[in-house]
């Protein structure tokens, strides 16, 4: 054992508690854009969706954490590590409000599970995974729907401001670009949190998006970018600690790979998840550009 | 790399004036070969005296016999143990009129050779004066500076002019305003001597780090402590061995922290003695800072060249997590290492552990509390 006695002010759980602050100005715009832009034109049980969504991301990521440490790390639940709260939010803030919510817990219930249970949490990105898994399953059922009757209507008309700051067709509390880039900012400030890597996607895809803007112009393509998911995924995603490279160059090459895998299922395919694709695959081979460059 | 503050969490100013402790009863000479000594029990030992081998009193009085001491780290030897008459007496009292500027490179260079110092064997064209500190709270090198600015830099002008030197550098801290305030009154006499000023980033203390901040370009750069520059005036000047030396007890268990101009050889039993401390078996002492230091067992500790401040805080309880992949460690490691790789490994190569200078800012930065320094053992 070899310690200093005194100790810097970074710790896991001011990263957790940063990451829950750097949510709430997505949350409240999710809760506002889904009540109060939303509600007028839909039925009555549309208010209630957007807090079950966030009450059921809570509760499957407390049961999980509870069950593990009741019956396998035997740890005082106190002093554990909040980690798998904190994601079954998150990804459950990606899902849309037209989803089936029982299917979309039992299979965050399931899959977050296995990879706590299993231990690899840090073999690749667990949350763009599980967005994957949620999207593809709610798809396959045909038991989601990115857009309400309303929201479609007014989707043509939409100007960039509008889709910038969140009006867009997306995930319940993710369609906000401009609150994903304060949540950005709220984040910066723990040294823990891996700021460059949103950084250096944002900055790549933007590049790209200009270069071939500038060949051909694509409106459709510059929805995609600003539909919420690459915003959100390069903030709240792709920098997971466990998953994501930590050296200097490493964080380059995982965030320049994530941007232009993103740009090409965006550009090639137009899938507005793209980037969650783009982690997912990247994060499997982050440990090889850490290795890479050990000293 | 990420250059560091670190942060003051406790309120450990030491006051502004050193308190003298030189009239120890009993002084502890470390002997490092035993069939070297060259006097008996109760024999009378004058200040300055040579004990054994390059060994030399650093008081005058009586010798008890061998007793077993121990360092800062931990490491066990035998020594001569002297009761103080604390008349600090000289066989044959040494009236020098000279000034430093009056000796040759040669009578400079035989006073070295004859003391076995090798501080100025490589000598480059450009001279750095290291008077950083990193351990927060000590404050050592702050007092040094402000009690003997005149002869550090007399000390540095005169090694400029007989080793030729082209370009001489004192580097201080931007924020240590007292030593700052005292050279800059008194380098106005050395027009030769330039004076840099470094924000209060951890790990400059050392030189390679120092080199690598201030100086990246520059090849030819040998580097020099404040200390060994009050040794060379001492040995020169005066012709008198270092005895004393400057040591900060600090720590919440202490009323009052200070700094200690206490003889080398005296035990911590007896600094502590002389400290006000607050009365609670909680505390624990750590030797040699915050940062760097280890918990030490005081009953045999004595005042060595390695001991540089006493700490006696409470003890701790800090729950180590699993680590999260952060990569703080390796991106503030002011050598460039990557602490987590290399503490996932069976057997660390000794070439990195050759490059680790044991700063522990790589456990000071984790979240997760884990020890990262793959260098000694530390504060347990």
């Amino acid at each position: 054992m070899n310690r200093p006695y005194i100790k810097s002010r970074n710790s896991i759980a001011s990263l957790i508690n940063h990451y829950y602050i750097a949510l709430i100005p997505l949350i409240i715009y999710g809760l506002y854009k889904n009540i109060f832009l939303l509600y007028n034109k839909v039925s009555f049980g549309y208010l209630l969706k957007p807090f079950i969504i966030l009450v059921l991301g809570l509760a499957v990521g407390l049961l999980i954490e509870f069950l593990y440490q009741k019956f396998y790390s035997k740890k005082p639940f106190k002093k554990c590590n909040k980690f798998t709260i904190l994601n079954s939010l998150i990804i459950m803030m990606v899902l849309p409000v037209n989803c089936n919510y029982f299917m979309a817990t039992i299979i965050l219930f399931l899959s977050l599970s296995i990879i706590k249970f299993l231990k690899l949490e840090n073999k690749f990105n667990e949350m763009a995974l599980i967005i994957l898994l949620l999207i593809g399953a709610l798809h396959l059922f045909k038991l989601d729907s990115f857009a309400n009757s309303y929201e479609a209507s007014k989707n043509l008309s939409l100007t960039f401001i509008n889709i910038f700051m969140g009006r867009s067709i997306g995930g319940s509390f993710i369609t906000s670009n401009f609150w994903c880039l304060v949540s950005l900012f709220i984040l910066c400030h723990t040294p823990v949190y891996k700021k460059e890597i949103p950084i250096y996607i944002l900055v790549t895809t933007l590049i790209l998006m200009v270069i071939f803007s500038l060949i051909k112009y694509d409106y459709n393509l510059w929805q995609l970018f600003f539909s919420g998911f690459t915003f959100f995924g390069a903030i709240f995603i792709a920098p997971d600690t466990l998953s994501s490279s930590y050296t200097a160059k490493g964080k380059i090459i995982y965030s320049i790979l994530i941007a232009i895998i993103n740009f090409i299922l965006m550009y090639v395919f137009k899938i507005y998840y793209g980037i969650f694709i783009a982690i997912f695959l990247v994060s499997l081979a982050s440990k090889i550009f850490d290795l890479k460059f050990v000293v | 790399m990420k250059y560091i503050s670190l942060k003051n969490d406790y309120d450990l100013k030491v006051s502004s004036y050193i308190t003298d402790l030189i009239d120890a009863e009993y002084i502890y000479v470390p002997i490092t070969d035993l069939k070297t000594i060259k006097i008996k029990s109760n024999d009378y030992v004058y200040k300055g005296q040579e004990l054994a081998n390059m060994v030399y009193s650093p008081v005058s009085g009586n010798i008890i016999g061998l007793q077993e001491c121990c360092d800062v780290n931990n490491q066990k030897f035998k020594c001569l143990v002297i009761k103080n008459d604390g008349k600090e007496r000289f066989k044959t009292p040494k009236l020098n009129r000279k000034t430093l500027n009056d000796y040759t490179l040669k009578e400079v260079e035989d006073i070295l050779v004859k003391y076995n110092i090798n501080i100025l064997n490589d000598l480059k064209n450009i001279l750095v004066v290291n008077a950083l500190e990193d351990e927060i709270y000590v404050a050592n090198k702050v007092m040094l500076l402000a009690k003997k600015a005149d002869v550090i830099l007399e000390t540095l002008d005169f090694l400029r002019k007989i080793f030729n030197i082209q370009r001489v550098y004192l580097v201080l801290k931007n924020n240590d305003s007292e030593s700052v305030q005292k050279i800059i009154s008194n380098v106005g006499r050395y027009p030769n001597i330039k004076l840099k000023l470094v924000p209060n980033y951890y790990g400059l203390e050392d030189n390679l780090n120092l080199k690598n901040f201030l100086f990246k370009n520059e090849k030819n750069l040998s580097f020099i402590d404040v200390k060994d520059l009050i040794l060379i005036y001492n040995l020169v000047k005066n012709e008198k061995i270092t005895t004393k030396k400057y040591i900060t007890v600090s720590g919440l268990g202490v009323k009052k922290p200070k700094v200690l101009n206490v003889k080398i050889g005296t035990a911590i039993a007896d600094v502590l003695k002389k400290v006000s401390l607050k009365k609670d078996d909680k505390y624990i002492v750590i030797g040699n800072g915050l940062m760097k230091g280890k918990m030490v067992d005081v009953t045999k500790l004595i005042v060595t060249d390695k001991l540089e401040s006493i700490f006696i805080m409470p003890r701790q309880d800090r729950k180590v997590q699993p680590c999260i992949n952060c990569g703080l460690c390796y991106e503030c490691c002011p050598r460039g290492l990557n602490p987590k790789y290399l503490n996932e490994l069976k057997n660390i190569p000794i070439k990195y552990q050759d490059i680790c200078n044991g700063c522990n800012l790589c456990s000071y930065v984790c979240p997760a509390n884990i020890s990262l320094n793959i260098k000694g053992d530390y504060y347990e």
